[in-house]
């Protein structure tokens, strides 16, 4: 037990303090568990990422915004902050709306795809660039054709819905969806990371908590300090001890000549 | 030391080990140390002068009392000086099975008046030691040991020998090592590494101390060095708590 208390102490049913460092030293002991726990959690994590978690591939295009219908006659020429920042709520607004159930489901529609709209919606996600007119559309599903088909779908009919919702509005697509080549996710990798990180939490926890519960005596001075009464006596362990009788490692070579005189003394 | 396999073998075997256990010339260097170490430590905290009453109890059973009672008998014994072993756990007397000598009659028998300390002492030439053992199991151990002829049969011997070590019953078990506080110059509590609990220890500290019972010291039990297979961690503390190094015990004992 990783106890200590004030010498000469008195029978409280004290606190006991808890040493970090003797913990870490007990932790360090089992390191083998560790390890151990480490390697099995990320395997686990591992087969668990490849057979039990289905891949799922993105396909996404860019879409900017503009406050003004192509081609209008005012202003053609000089942008000003105020259209920018309009502009810019605007970006919002379009995500949301690029979003809505009817352009998903007429999008749906167009290529054949048969999900309800909370699928739908599931595959579909936006973001806006930071202080940009840019959104970007992602359509993150099982098949990376599908996915692609379903973007360019969406790429193809929001623009116009778009303009016909707010008027006085342009969107024009940037960037085009393309069939997605990798995978975007499970990361194996990062699962397998985090099982392993997950294993050597596990195994530090269960060995600092039995090392807490465990409240025998494994330390004479811990002994001694705790109690306020000294070790006066320390019996080794006798097979230890024999399988090593005269060992020349024990009181530093004292042991031999103290073996000769001893017989001596004692008849 | 070859293990047999039937299960009748393995209770032989495991007294076997016991014995092996008991100190003597032939016992490993380390052994026969500590027990130097640990003979000398106690005849320093031994108050005042004259003859010696020490009771050896731990807190729970198997922690290794009566080993070291008998070990410590023998370590005095080495040292000429009078010494007499008395089991007093009367309820589970083990001395005499270690010795492989007859456990009756002895000290139950002797307080309840049907044999003769005469009868009962045992005087072990190979060990230098006169052993009183348990005897028959009595019915009442406590009322025996808290007799007046408990006391009276005490300080008797007294007179006649110089170390009487007395094996007690563990603490914790039973209130007898406490009710012979009176007649106890000092406690040795034997406490075995990685075994014994804490809170165990703390109850038999607690109980003696509330007997005012005069507490020498541990007896720490068993110990090996972590990761050492061969307790080289032993020469480290030089089984003292007292600091009495190897250099200075040695100029004692010879």
């Amino acid at each position: 037990m990783v106890f200590s208390k004030q010498p000469g102490g008195q029978q409280e049913q004290a606190e006991a303090e808890i040493d970090l460092l003797a913990l870490l030293k007990v932790v360090w002991q089992h390191k083998w568990l560790v390890i151990v726990a480490a390697v099995v959690f990320a395997v686990a994590g591992f087969f668990y990422t490849k057979i039990l978690i289905e891949p799922t591939y993105r396909s996404s295009f860019t879409a900017f915004v503009n406050n003004r219908r192509e081609g209008t006659a005012d202003d053609v020429n000089a942008i000003s902050s105020g259209d920018t920042n309009a502009a810019q709520s605007l970006t919002y607004t379009y995500a949301e709306i690029i979003k809505s159930a009817p352009i998903l489901e007429e999008a749906a529609q167009k290529i054949g795809l048969e999900e309800d709209l909370g699928s739908l919606r599931s595959y579909v996600s936006t973001s806006i660039g930071d202080r940009t007119q840019l959104v970007y559309v992602y359509v993150t599903m099982n098949s990376p054709q599908i996915a692609q088909a379903y973007a360019e779908a969406i790429a193809s009919i929001a623009p116009n819905h778009l303009e016909e919702i707010v008027e006085g509005t342009s969107m024009k697509i940037v960037a085009d969806p393309k069939v997605p080549t990798a995978k975007f996710s499970p990361s194996t990798k990062k699962n397998v990371l985090i099982a392993m990180l997950l294993g050597i939490v596990v195994a530090v926890a269960f060995i600092v908590i039995r090392e807490l519960l465990d409240t025998r005596v494994k330390d004479q001075k811990e002994l001694s300090d705790y109690f306020g009464v000294p070790v006066i006596g320390t019996i080794p362990n006798f097979e230890h001890a024999t399988a090593s009788s005269y060992g020349g490692k024990y009181g530093y070579g004292y042991g031999q000549k103290q073996k000769s005189s001893a017989k001596k003394g004692e008849k | 030391m070859a293990t047999k396999k039937k299960s009748a073998s393995s209770a032989a075997a495991q007294r076997r080990r016991q014995r092996n256990r008991i100190l003597s010339e032939k016992s490993s260097w380390p052994i026969q140390e500590a027990y130097r170490v640990l003979r000398t430590n106690i005849q320093f905290t031994l108050p005042g002068e004259g003859n010696r009453v020490i009771g050896v109890t731990s807190a729970f059973q198997h922690d290794g009392k009566s080993t070291n009672s008998l070990n410590v008998a023998i370590s005095f014994g080495q040292l000429d000086k009078k010494v007499l072993l008395i089991d007093c756990d009367l309820r589970k007397p083990s001395i005499d099975g270690m010795l492989k000598v007859p456990g009756k009659p002895g000290l139950s028998d002797v307080l309840a008046g049907m044999a003769t300390l005469e009868e009962s002492l045992q005087h072990l030439e190979d060990r230098k030691i006169d052993l009183l053992p348990g005897g028959r199991i009595p019915p009442d151990a406590t009322m025996l040991l808290q007799s007046s002829a408990m006391k009276k049969l005490i300080n008797r011997l007294k007179g006649s020998y110089e170390y009487i070590i007395i094996d007690l019953p563990p603490v914790t078990a039973v209130t007898d090592a406490v009710i012979l506080s009176e007649v106890v110059d000092g406690y040795l509590v034997v406490v075995r590494h990685k075994v014994t609990d804490y809170r165990a220890v703390s109850d038999t500290i607690e109980q003696l101390r509330f007997a005012e019972g005069n507490i020498l010291g541990f007896i720490y039990n068993d110990y090996a060095a972590e990761g050492s297979k061969y307790g080289y961690g032993y020469g480290g503390y030089g089984g003292s708590g007292y600091g009495y190094g190897y250099g200075h015990e040695a100029k004692q004992t010879e």
